[in-house]
């Protein structure tokens, strides 16, 4: 007789990690709240993380980013900037430009016995630093050349009330880019007023006009072909994934319907597909499926 | 416009790279860094601490006990003669021909090499080629040959683009990475096509 104690152990297993798995439990929904509170806890923030934060938290943040970073790079859209996560990380790096000051200064100090090895340390920690600011530089470069490109369409979805992303430009975007947004398409405005659109008729003015033969606005491509990887893994207040459901032979996985061609796919975990953007992108959005 | 014209359709291969350097690879130390009590209390100052990866590890490096590090650390540590890197088993003249024969064999499917072969094999063999117990030569040509029987198979692919979606499988991230700029526009004209055609009738 075989009794399957599987349960039993995992319990065991619990225990032991319990510490670690409360630390790290803070989540990184704050881009994804509505309304006022938002933005306000942002200074909360910034002072609750100023104290020393947890190994296996740094690292998850690390992988937020990354992930952030290259669904960021290829999707169509400009998505919403993760304003604690950016915080956390801009601390952070803070934190260790000045730590490697000080280790440094400590080793102009006694050079009578730091060797090559004893270098090695702050050698790694420079390298590591250079790796984490390119991502974060790439990261905000990549978010203003969309803010550049959208930036009529942004603006006009900015004043529809009953958005709740881009009713409210400081969620959508940080405080700096609010500021690019509004400078930029203010110099742009005004080298066409002067250059061309004061000699034209009142009627052919307008630079956001979407009357005409072509739309002048520029709207994200929706329906963009992306590349995704299915990760899963998303565990909602149900205690499981409500989405997931299982294909004919069993294996778990999404099902999504494009709804131009009235066509079921479904995503299996763990396998890459090439797709157009519409249909994953609330998949995207919960964290189910990474842009590759 | 603030990113290049030519990192907007896709990743640049270095940028894949810094992607897959963050992977984990085991590595046998050439120092330690691992404290006694006493040391510890003395020194503080030379402690490993890292931000985006685990610094255990490193601060508990032991002479020839092989342990686990983010590649772009192993890689370092070589290029500072303090390590040598322990070659994954799929990187060895046996595993790549039981690879090179299931390629040969199926037409239709790709083998199920780790999604960063490519890239991870080429770093390799340039940085730390005297870590391997084949010749190195030898395994620079049959990645060589699975990369051009791969090609092959991803050009034959190629013409079952669609408008709706496709399914792909066993495709390491450069591979996808150099037929992304080809393949979404492809399909991207297609549903336009289709759309069009859709609109109209």
């Amino acid at each position: 007789m075989n009794i399957d104690i599987d349960d039993i152990l995992a319990e065991l297993d619990r225990d032991t990690t319990a510490v670690e798995r409360e630390s790290s439990s803070y989540d990184d929904v704050g881009n994804k709240t509505v309304g006022g509170n938002g933005v306000s806890q942002l200074g909360d923030v910034e002072k609750q993380y100023s104290v020393q934060s947890s190994k296996s938290e740094r690292i998850s943040d690390f992988q937020k980013l990354v992930t952030q970073w290259r669904n960021e790079r290829m999707s169509p859209e400009l998505l919403p900037y993760p304003h604690e996560l950016m915080t956390r990380t801009l601390h952070r790096i803070q934190e260790r430009v000045e730590l490697i000051e000080t280790l440094s200064m400590g080793y102009l100090e006694d050079d009578r016995e730091s060797t090559v090895d004893s270098k090695l340390p702050l050698l790694c920690m420079e390298a590591e630093l250079e790796r984490l600011k390119f991502l974060v530089r790439s990261f905000i470069r990549c978010r203003l050349s969309k803010i550049d490109k959208y930036s009529i369409y942004l603006r006009q979805q900015s004043e529809l009330p009953e958005n709740p992303y881009y009713g409210r430009l400081d969620l959508l975007m940080s405080e700096e880019e609010v500021k690019y947004h509004m400078k930029h398409s203010e110099i742009l405005l005004k080298l066409f007023n002067n250059s061309i659109l004061k000699h034209l008729p009142e009627e052919l003015q307008a630079v956001n006009d979407t009357e005409g033969s072509i739309s002048m606005v520029d709207e994200p491509n929706w329906h963009k072909t992306v590349f995704i990887l299915v990760c899963g893994g998303v565990i909602d207040e149900t205690g499981t994934d409500s989405k997931l459901t299982t294909d004919e032979d069993g294996k778990p996985c999404y099902s999504v319907i494009i709804e131009d061609l009235n066509e079921e796919i479904y995503l299996l975990i763990g396998a890459v597909y090439v797709i157009r953007y519409s249909v994953i992108k609330d998949l995207m959005n919960e964290g189910r499926v990474i842009l590759i | 416009m603030s990113l290049p014209k030519n990192l907007q359709v896709g990743f640049s291969p270095q940028e894949i790279q810094f992607l897959i350097e963050n992977e984990p690879i085991r590595i046998m130390p050439r120092i330690t860094t691992r404290k006694t009590k006493k040391q510890q209390s003395t020194d503080l100052g030379s402690q490993w601490s890292l931000l985006t990866c685990d610094d255990t590890a490193v601060n508990n490096m032991v002479v020839m006990n092989s342990c686990e590090v983010t590649i772009w650390l192993a890689l370092l540590l070589k290029q500072q003669g303090k390590c040598n890197i322990i070659v994954p088993s799929w990187l060895t003249l046996q595993q790549l021909d039981k690879y090179l024969e299931y390629e040969l064999k199926n037409t239709s499917r790709f083998s199920n090499l780790p999604w960063n072969w490519l890239v991870l094999s080429t770093l390799l063999f340039s940085r730390c080629s005297d870590d391997f117990k084949d010749p190195v030569h030898l395994l620079r040509s049959k990645i060589q040959d699975l990369r051009e029987v791969r090609l092959g198979k991803v050009n034959k692919g190629l013409q079952y683009l669609n408008e709706s979606h496709l399914q792909l499988e066993n495709l390491s991230l450069m591979e996808i990475n150099e037929m992304r700029p080809y393949a979404c526009g492809i399909m991207d004209k297609l549903r336009t096509i289709h759309d069009a055609s859709n609109d109209t009738s």
